[in-house]
């Protein structure tokens, strides 16, 4: 119960400070969308902690956290400006792969995915999680599942198509 | 074939890029073999991009199942085909 309280308020000085948050994220990346990436990273650390300490100074833990993310994203960052160039140099097109505007995702879009997601067979939802949520591989769902791998791909291909079939019918 | 049909294979080819992308991450042949089939005609990247789209949203379902808070943010995250 306490531990939950403190999670909570947590949270609560994490909403409170978002712009101080992302402010200080912006110093460090300069650029204000991998600056929003972070902050919603250190959001999701602070309600996913599944050990929340005794935070006396939760404005200082949650700066020191965005600081330390930013400083991360920045190494990533520089890691991956070669692929990226790479990829945007094959395309030759704005909106694909180095734009990620081309996905924004709608909370209109969430809803239906929710709604195709429930309509499921019970089967074909656990394949489709184990893959794409929890990250098994083909062969690791079969052996769970006591089924072939070639079921499995077209299972995660049946309930990709249903919720395609579900966002375009809207 | 048919133009459905031809649709659907193309349709089928993305998804199938994706699912494999997700479960192994493409080293530096199989990514330019992406790239040289998402050039070689504007169907295929649709196809990418619209199963891209897809794939992303059915990650982010769940996080905010989880995260309500999330929505209090100025926007949802913007990711792009590079966070599979």
């Amino acid at each position: 119960m306490f531990l939950n309280q403190q999670a909570v308020d947590l949270s609560i000085v994490f909403v409170a400070h978002q712009a101080q948050l992302r402010r200080t994220a912006l110093r460090i990346l300069r650029n204000p969308e991998r600056a929003e990436d972070v902050v919603q990273d250190a959001y999701l650390k602070v309600t996913e902690a599944a050990d929340v300490l005794n935070i006396k100074q939760p404005l200082a833990y949650l700066l020191q956290m965005v600081r330390n993310l930013a400083i991360d994203c920045h190494r990533r960052a520089a890691f991956e400006v070669g692929l990226f160039e790479r990829e945007e140099e094959g395309l030759h097109v704005p909106a694909l792969m180095g734009a990620p505007e081309a996905t924004a995702i709608s909370r209109q879009h969430l809803t239906l995915i929710a709604h195709a997601l429930s309509e499921l067979p019970e089967r074909t939802r656990r394949v489709f999680e184990l893959h794409r949520l929890d990250g098994h591989t083909h062969c690791a769902i079969a052996s769970k599942l006591d089924i072939s791998t070639s079921l499995v791909n077209i299972l995660i291909h049946d309930a990709i198509d249903h919720c395609r079939a579900a966002l375009r019918s809207n | 074939m048919t133009d459905s049909q031809r649709e659907d294979t193309v349709w089928q080819t993305a998804v199938e890029r994706i699912i494999r992308k997700h479960e192994w991450p493409l080293d530096d042949t199989a990514e330019n073999e992406l790239i040289a089939w998402l050039k070689n005609d504007p169907a295929h990247r649709a196809a990418y991009e619209e199963a891209s789209h897809v794939w992303l949203l059915l990650v982010w379902f769940r996080t905010l199942k989880k995260n309500s808070h999330l929505l209090l943010f100025s926007r949802l995250p913007k990711i792009a085909v590079r966070a599979n």
